[in-house]
């Protein structure tokens, strides 16, 4: 502060003219400035809106997705549960039970004698013989063992050959027909007499091996199918327990 | 600018100053108390109960829900599954909502699952229960089925709760060896109650946020914690002989009328077991029905006496001692007498001379004690253990017995004497094939085993270890036992029915006391019979045993076994593609 107090005194009384005519000045009105508002508005409305709509459309698309989600997953359940049944269905076909009997019907018979064929040198080991039947092995049809096996596996079969070929909603339409209406719908009876006969190509199969079933299907299977006695051939032919023809017609 | 008012104003002005001030202070307080009983429970909230209620507001918003493992498949040795998993329910109903419409409900159970009518009913009109098991493991293309029915008719009170189903596309065919799986989803017998850890896999749970309604709240968070699949098992058995030989075994036992069968079959190489069938079986199909009997394992848990077919490890020991060839010759007297017990022969002779190669093909019990008095009752008894006489062959089935041999230095010369023909020792089915694998395989014991691999969720195949093996006799030995069992399926033998065209076949028949699985004790006239037998003799491949117990019929080794032996056999032989070696059969003179 070397300032002397003259110098600074001499500074002030040359702005004192300027403070002075400052002075003079009276208030004005403020200045009125159309600050334009309305885009702004527009714009956050706008904001608002979309964002409103943005969200309405992530909600119902959430939705959807979540219906086709369910729906989806049902599907799939529906799928795993018919492959399931189809599995069951090939293990069934395949067993060695059903196996031994549809060659036997077939005519075929165990080689008891067998003749190998020595690729290195093109040698025949062993004497070729006809096979005579039932030589060997002597296999006894085991009524109470492979039957039961069987029967309980009765009550799938109708369901099991409804599933061939068409989706399984669609099994259960037709088969919740042919139940709504109890006793003699022919409509649903129709429908479900055929899938018997298919079912029947699967039951000779038991019907050899397990005795005791064939009654079994009887019960079951008439009470269920054949009530609107629409179609007959499938009825005798699943019962009769010679199917090959069954299998011809049905398959 | 008023003149200042006199007096009292001042004085008001404090006093009322000084009641704000009081005023204050009392707010200050009061709100000061509210606020520290704010904090208080602010800190019992966050502080102190904070879990309590943080898992109180989980539960009220979440939902957890069981995902559960599926439970391993049993392969056979191609792939085939003999044991599967089907998703299943069990149908359960509530009387007091079922019983009005009881005979509606019944109906269409009837007609859609082949329930008892009546039964059913019955259940349907329960009193004083709210639950009932109407039917177990229905698989869930029926029961979806059923209750879509049910609801279509608004019959309401039956409920589904989970209840897979095991499924066994064989049926009987290896249930004692499959098992069977409870209610619970464990196994009870068998490999599923062996291999229950690997097979039942572990479950899983997943945790979602619900909406007050109940629903999902989407893209929330949840929890999910995979069920781990069960681990399926690759087993060594080859479904199409099991079932072939599970039911020549079947036929057998009821054709001689014997109590129990049991039918094993080895690759002597690998010690892997192709088939192990055993009679009665039952139908793992049908768990409902099964007894305790069921549940039992034959061919590792019964034990009894193998009789005759013991006489090849007997040799064995004397021919890896070098006291035996096949012509070595024996003279055999009529009758042998120790420690005032009189031992005869099946048939009786007077004084006979057999070669060794006689006296197993005539199955002569004198022989065999004559024999082995060439060796000491230690030599004999190691030779036994080694071939895994008197412990456990850890197959891995449940249940296993050790059968029994008593310790050489308690044995009597009697019990010397008897042992060295079969008796007085308790072997088990498994027990013995493996032994006698041990001679087919040159001299080389392998332990038996089920299980080749485990099948991972992932897809890969994890081996199991290489069963244990070791040396029981020598080569030399062992082709000369096998070369000597040869002469039992010829002319002259006891088994001639176990001869396979174009093969040469080694066997050995027995005939042994039956023994009570209860008491443990002889039971006088009743019999348990054996066959056991390899081929091709000249160079072994597969092993096959067969025993039946207390047959009716008055059936040996030789008439009631061998023959199961010899459809089992043929098969086997022809499935492998194993082609006679084109050895002419062995002559060696069964007397001298």
């Amino acid at each position: 502060m070397s300032l002397s107090t003259g110098a600074v005194r001499a500074r002030v009384s040359r702005l004192r003219p300027d403070s002075r005519a400052r002075s003079r000045l009276s208030v004005v009105p403020p200045r009125v400035t159309s600050a334009r508002s309305g885009p702004f508005v527009m714009l956050v409305a706008g904001i608002l809106v979309l964002g409103l709509i943005g969200l309405l459309l992530l909600n119902l698309s959430m939705q959807k997705a979540s219906f086709q989600l369910a729906a989806l997953q049902d599907r799939a359940d529906a799928l795993q549960t018919r492959e399931q049944r189809l599995d069951v269905t090939v293990d069934r076909l395949s067993s060695s039970d059903r196996l031994t009997d549809e060659a036997a019907r077939m005519g075929m018979v165990p080689n008891p004698n067998p003749v190998f064929l020595d690729l290195s040198n093109g040698k025949v080991i062993g004497d070729p013989a006809v096979a005579q039947p039932r030589v060997v092995p002597a296999v006894p049809s085991t009524g109470d063992s492979g039957g039961t096996a069987q029967q309980d596996s009765t009550p799938n079969e109708n369901d099991t050959t409804n599933g061939h070929g068409d989706s399984a909603g669609q099994n259960d339409t037709t088969n919740e027909h042919g139940d709504s209406t109890e006793n003699g719908d022919s409509t649903g009876h129709g429908g479900a007499a055929t899938h018997d006969g298919g079912a029947a190509a699967t039951d000779g199969g038991d019907s050899a091996t397990g005795h005791g079933d064939s009654t079994d299907h009887t019960g079951t299977d008439n009470s269920t199918h054949d009530g609107g006695g629409t179609d007959s051939h499938g009825t005798a032919d699943s019962h009769g327990g010679t199917d090959s023809t069954a299998n011809g017609r049905h398959r | 600018m008023s003149p200042p008012r006199p007096g009292p104003q001042p004085r008001a002005r404090s006093r009322r100053s000084r009641r704000s001030f009081f005023r204050l202070r009392v707010s200050v307080l009061l709100i000061g108390f509210i606020l520290s009983l704010f904090a208080a429970r602010l800190f019992q909230l966050q502080g102190v109960d904070a879990n309590a209620y943080a898992s109180m507001a989980e539960d009220e918003g979440t939902q957890t829900v069981e995902l559960h493992a599926s439970r391993g498949a049993i392969l056979d040795r191609n792939g085939v599954e003999m044991a599967a998993t089907v998703d299943a329910v069990a149908l359960t109903a509530d009387p007091t909502m079922t019983s009005g419409k009881a005979t509606q409900i019944a109906a269409i159970l009837q007609r859609r699952l082949g329930l008892d009518y009546f039964d059913t009913v019955n259940r349907l009109r329960e009193p004083d229960t709210r639950f009932v098991y109407l039917a177990r493991q229905v698989p869930l293309w029926k029961s979806n089925k059923v209750m879509s029915v049910l609801d279509k008719k608004n019959l309401v009170g039956v409920f589904t709760e989970r209840d897979p189903l095991r499924t066994y596309p064989d049926g009987d065919a290896a249930s004692s060896l499959m098992g069977v799986v409870g209610a619970d989803g464990h196994g009870l017998s068998g490999l599923e109650y062996e291999y229950d850890h690997l097979l039942s896999g572990k479950d899983g749970h997943a945790t979602y946020l619900l909406a007050p309604s109940g629903e999902r709240i989407p893209l929330s968070d949840e929890t999910v914690q995979e069920p781990q699949p069960g681990v399926g098992l690759e087993t060594t058995i080859d479904r199409d002989v099991q079932w072939m030989a599970d039911r020549r075994l079947t036929k057998a036992v009821r054709d001689t009328g014997s109590d129990w069968g049991t039918a094993i079959t080895m690759d002597v190489r690998s010690g892997e077991i192709i088939q192990f069938s055993q009679y009665p079986g039952f139908d793992p199909n049908r768990v409902g029905s099964l007894t305790k009997d069921d549940l039992v394992n034959r061919g590792v848990q019964y034990v009894y006496e193998p009789g005759s077919v013991e006489k090849v490890l007997t040799y064995s020991a004397l021919a890896d001692e070098g006291e035996v060839k096949p012509r070595t010759r024996i003279k055999v007297p009529g009758a042998y007498d120790v420690d005032g017990f009189e031992i005869n022969d099946d048939w009786s002779h007077g004084t006979i001379h057999l070669t060794a190669t006689g006296a197993i093909a005539m199955s002569s019990n004198i022989a065999a004690i004559l024999a082995s008095q060439r060796i000491s009752k230690k030599d004999l008894y190691d030779h036994l253990r080694s071939f895994g006489l008197g412990q456990k062959t850890d197959v891995g089935l449940p249940g296993e017995s050790a059968g029994i041999l008593a310790d050489y230095r308690s044995w009597s010369a009697s019990q010397h004497a008897t042992i060295a023909f079969g008796q007085g020792l308790s072997v088990t089915t498994v027990q013995m094939a493996a032994a006698l694998s041990a001679v087919a395989n040159d001299g080389v014991y392998v332990q038996p085993s089920l299980i080749t691999g485990y099948l991972e969720p992932d897809g890969s195949v994890e081996p199991t270890p290489d069963p244990e093996s070791h040396r029981v006799i020598s080569r030399h030995a062992a082709r000369m036992v096998a070369k000597m069992m040869t002469a039992t399926t010829q002319d002259g033998g006891t088994a001639p029915l176990a001869a396979i065209p174009g093969y040469r076949v080694a066997g050995k028949t027995g005939t042994a006391q039956r023994v009570d699985q209860d008491t443990h004790g002889y039971v006088p006239g009743q019999r348990t019979i054996s066959f056991a037998g390899f081929a091709p003799a000249d160079d072994p491949r597969f092993m096959t045993y067969v025993v039946l117990d207390n047959p009716k019929d008055g059936s040996f080794g030789g008439t009631g076994a061998a023959p199961v032996f010899h459809d089992i056999m043929s098969m086997v032989l022809q499935r492998y593609g194993i082609a006679p070696t084109g050895a002419k059969p062995v002559h060696i003179p069964l007397e001298w």
